[in-house]
């Protein structure tokens, strides 16, 4: 590439990125992907949950390029952000020293300052106040040996729950449904199942721009096969641009359009009664709260208000095109949903998670290859990293339960720690526990690899509690200033990517090695090294020496890796298998892996003894094939769930007519830490516009490029408009990425009451013509 | 300069050369009826005028703006 000149390199960007998008099979000619390197070392990419398989190919002990790995799923494809990832290692605001803040100034320290500082205040709040005075807020980023350190250390050796990690903005709607439908988290799928799907049925996500290379699979079959593609969206995305049927709706009345789609398929017998009997039971939560058995009939009566007539109204969404998509749904070979933001960041997103389950459940359309509920994932390691080693409030590694004595038990016997260790009450999730850092309930947070002062909802009051001089904030980031390191009290330069090792568990429950491939950057360290060093100082500071020792004895991430995979071993999750060995390897290998010798790459449908389970008759020896056996109080049968549907709640009004709606663009990541160290990717997405509806603008005379003042219940900001028929009338929307433009202000701070995940996806406004 | 990463739906083989004969058009790589190409413009003021052209060509059915890089 770097034969390349100016313009001709403009346009490959462009024809790689269009490629991508519309998932073209198409790569640079080899005389263009040419690059000198000493050596090329097989790794994963860093942004998305998606988990490309790629190699790092490095010079002088620098990283000069990245190709994609055609032996690992994506076969060798990445998208735009991917291709150009070497040029995020050497920004010119890496973080790469410790720095403390004094009287408003930045003050470079040495590590043992910093470590001394930072245990010294942690250790004075917890002898003052209690182990509840202190928190950790990690990353769906971090690598799994981080995490869990970071959670052993919290809820075994401090004895607090008060540790969550940001997927809680972004998954944890998606893991609470797969938990309530079938008793225990994470797809039952895989990538795989693309190959075989005849009708893909995507909701809430705008996969051509968030996940590029999947995408680009599905495309690939719509060439081969022409598969039917169904997308429910109130943004016509380029994924809805490329769909057969294309319902879009009034954010928030989804769940009545999913509700419709199960009356069709009732009242036309087109689900599976022989599937229903064997495998599903039906519940509902009655207004007391309390969880309830019912029957078919049951369901039956409380499916028959939501026809398709009543979804239109509600919705907006003609009835032909729900009934269309019910009847594709139903009886196609295999449908196989995908999901995201739009789905999971609602009030109701785990209902909604629910009913997306519901269609397969009553359908059969599941635990068979093509056929499945396929939720995707926003950050590289949300699945590993957090749901799976269990870095939420409410959570203990491999499926395990904070509330439930036994599983409490478990873990303290497996990390050796006294019996009650382990508060039995789930801690504060990402915004209680920002809201009690604001209120000064809690006096030391420690945010690794992450940047809540951007994304957080209704930032702007978090960011007051963040900036409080009678707090202690700590921040572990690659990138200093960013919007949440600006607000700390000491910062700690966090090696990026390849500058460390460690291991990733992405969507389709595959785990990925990242070797550590160059040193970090100035005197930057793994989180995995500060991490550990910490625990070991804070427990010595406390006086409680020999349990550091004993706790955290490890000489290196692969120590901890093995107790990861010994903590897995007896859980449905199983993948002692998975040594480091086999995964540096393999190209990537999906859990169960229960032995060392099991073949690769694991085990790509789960809940089914015909298509390879190799747990199912463990955990339910009588099952003749399918069993949803993480659900046995419910005798291994998944749930339906009955689930009214009920609206966002902030709903536009007459005082604010606009729905806002954020989300993302293929050029740029999360909050655009490391997307925007790259010029190419600054260049063609370089700032935050409000993409408006045509009729919308010409009602407010507002044309492209002219600025709007957009103003919700919380705030306002100005942004230039972009006229543009994608969001449908009445909804706005506006990428998040951008730090100098914090959308996330206006954003409603309401949160699901199941899964505690905020409702970014919907928060009234109004606009002006500034 | 501008430079969209498009998709260009056509019929027959006649109106992929129509279409590679344009000067601000570079194709890179076709599949079944779509070609993957760069169109490459001064500003968007040319845009009417490029799609006049390209609606010109007999076998052009459509075309998709998938990325664009501003110079």
């Amino acid at each position: 590439m770097s034969k390349l000149n100016r313009r001709d390199f403009l346009k490959w960007s462009a024809l790689i990125t269009a490629a991508s998008v519309a998932g073209f099979d198409f790569a640079l000619p080899e005389s263009l992907q040419a690059v000198e390197v000493d050596n090329w070392v097989k790794s994963v990419c860093r942004y998305c949950g998606a988990g490309c398989g790629l190699y790092i190919g490095v010079k002088g002990g620098k990283v000069v390029a990245v190709k994609g790995d055609d032996k690992n799923w994506n076969k060798g494809f990445l998208c735009v952000k991917g291709s150009y990832l070497p040029k995020i290692l050497d920004a010119p605001d890496r973080s790469k020293y410790p720095m403390v803040k004094e009287k408003g100034k930045w003050k470079r320290i040495s590590w043992d300052e910093a470590m001394q500082l930072m245990i010294s205040k942690f250790a004075e709040a917890i002898k003052k106040y209690g182990p509840h005075s202190v928190g950790f807020y990690g990353s769906g980023q971090s690598y799994s040996e981080e995490s869990y350190l970071a959670n052993k250390l919290f809820k075994g050796a401090i004895g607090t729950n008060n540790i969550d990690g940001n997927p809680r903005l972004c998954m944890a709607s998606a893991a609470v449904g797969y938990v309530t439908s079938f008793g225990k988290d994470e797809p039952m799928g895989c990538y795989d199942d693309i190959n075989y799907a005849d009708c893909f049925f995507i909701i809430g996500s705008n996969m051509s721009e968030a996940h590029p290379v999947i995408f680009r699979l599905i495309m690939e079959q719509k060439r081969k096969r022409n598969v039917k593609i169904i997308v429910v969206d109130p943004r016509k995305t380029v994924t809805a641009r490329n769909a057969d049927l294309y319902l879009d709706f009034i954010p928030g009345t989804d769940l009545y359009i999913l509700n419709a789609m199960a009356h069709v398929i009732i009242k036309e017998k087109l689900y599976n009664p022989d599937f229903v009997n064997k495998h599903c039971v039906f519940k509902r939560t009655n207004p007391d709260g309390k969880i309830e058995k019912v029957t078919f009939e049951d369901y039956l009566k409380f499916i028959e208000e939501y026809t398709p007539e009543m979804a239109e109204q509600k919705s907006g969404c003609p009835k032909e095109k729900i009934i269309q998509a019910a009847r594709w749904f139903a009886t196609s070979k295999a449908t196989m949903s995908f999901w995201c933001m739009g789905i999971n960041q609602r009030t109701r997103g785990v209902w909604a998670n629910n009913l997306i389950h519901n269609l397969h459940l009553l359908t059969g359309q599941i635990c068979r290859p093509g056929a499945t509920p396929f939720s995707l994932t926003g950050q590289p390691n949300a699945c590993g990293g957090i749901r799976d080693v269990g870095l939420l409030a409410h959570l203990l590694p491999y499926g395990r339960l904070v509330a439930n004595e036994k599983h409490r038990e478990e873990m303290e016997r497996f990390w050796g720690v006294p019996k009650g260790r382990i508060h039995p009450t789930p801690g504060p999730t990402a915004v209680e526990l920002f809201r009690k850092f604001e209120a000064g309930e809690i006096k030391c947070i420690w945010i690794v690899c992450t940047n809540p002062g951007q994304s957080l909802p209704n930032v702007d009051r978090y960011r007051k509690g963040m900036a409080r001089e009678d707090t202690f904030l700590v921040v572990s980031e690659a990138y200093h200033p960013s919007r949440t390191s600006e607000l700390a009290d000491l910062v700690l330069p966090a090696a990026l990517w390849c500058e460390k090792e460690g291991t990733y568990g992405q969507s389709e429950r595959r785990y990925q090695y990242l070797p550590q491939v160059i040193k970090p950057l100035g005197e930057a360290k793994s989180d995995f090294e500060v991490i550990l060093t910490f625990a070991r100082g804070l427990l010595t500071a406390l006086g409680r020496e020999e349990e550091a020792k004993k706790l955290f004895p490890y000489k290196n991430s692969e120590e901890v890796w093995d107790e990861i995979r010994a903590c897995s071993k007896d859980t449905v999750y199983n993948f002692w298998g998975m040594t480091r060995a086999r995964l540096i390897k393999e190209h990537g290998l999906l859990w169960p892996f229960p032995s060392e010798d099991y073949p690769a790459p694991g085990t790509l449908r789960r809940y089914t003894a015909k298509y390879g389970d190799p747990l199912l008759k463990k955990f339910d020896p009588q099952a003749e094939d399918i069993s949803f056996y993480g659900n046995p109080a419910d005798g291994n049968k998944a749930v339906t769930w009955l689930r009214p549907a009920v609206g966002p709640a902030e709903p536009a009004d007459k005082d604010y007519p606009f729905i806002l709606t954020t989300g993302r663009l293929i050029e740029h990541w999360h909050t655009g830490t490391m997307t925007m160290k790259v010029p190419e990717l600054m260049r063609a997405a370089p700032h935050a516009f409000v993409e408006i509806n045509p009729k919308d603008a010409e009602k407010l005379g507002i044309k492209t490029g002219d600025k709007v003042k957009i103003t919700s219940r919380r705030g306002s900001i100005v942004l230039p408009a972009k006229v543009v028929d994608i969001p449908r009338p009445g909804v706005v929307f506006v990428p998040f990425h951008y730090p100098e433009s914090l959308i996330n202000s206006l954003v409603t701070d309401a949160f699901d009451a199941l899964s505690k995940q905020p409702e970014y996806k919907i928060s009234a406004v109004k606009l002006e013509k500034a | 300069m501008l430079y969209l990463g498009v998709i260009i739906e056509v019929e027959g083989e006649e109106a992929e050369k129509a279409l590679s004969a344009l000067p601000f058009l570079s194709l890179y790589a076709r599949k079944e009826n779509q070609l993957l190409g760069v169109i490459e413009l001064k500003s968007l003021s040319e845009w009417q005028e490029i799609e006049e052209k390209l609606q010109s060509i007999p076998g052009f059915l459509g075309l998709s703006i998938l990325s664009s890089y501003v110079t």
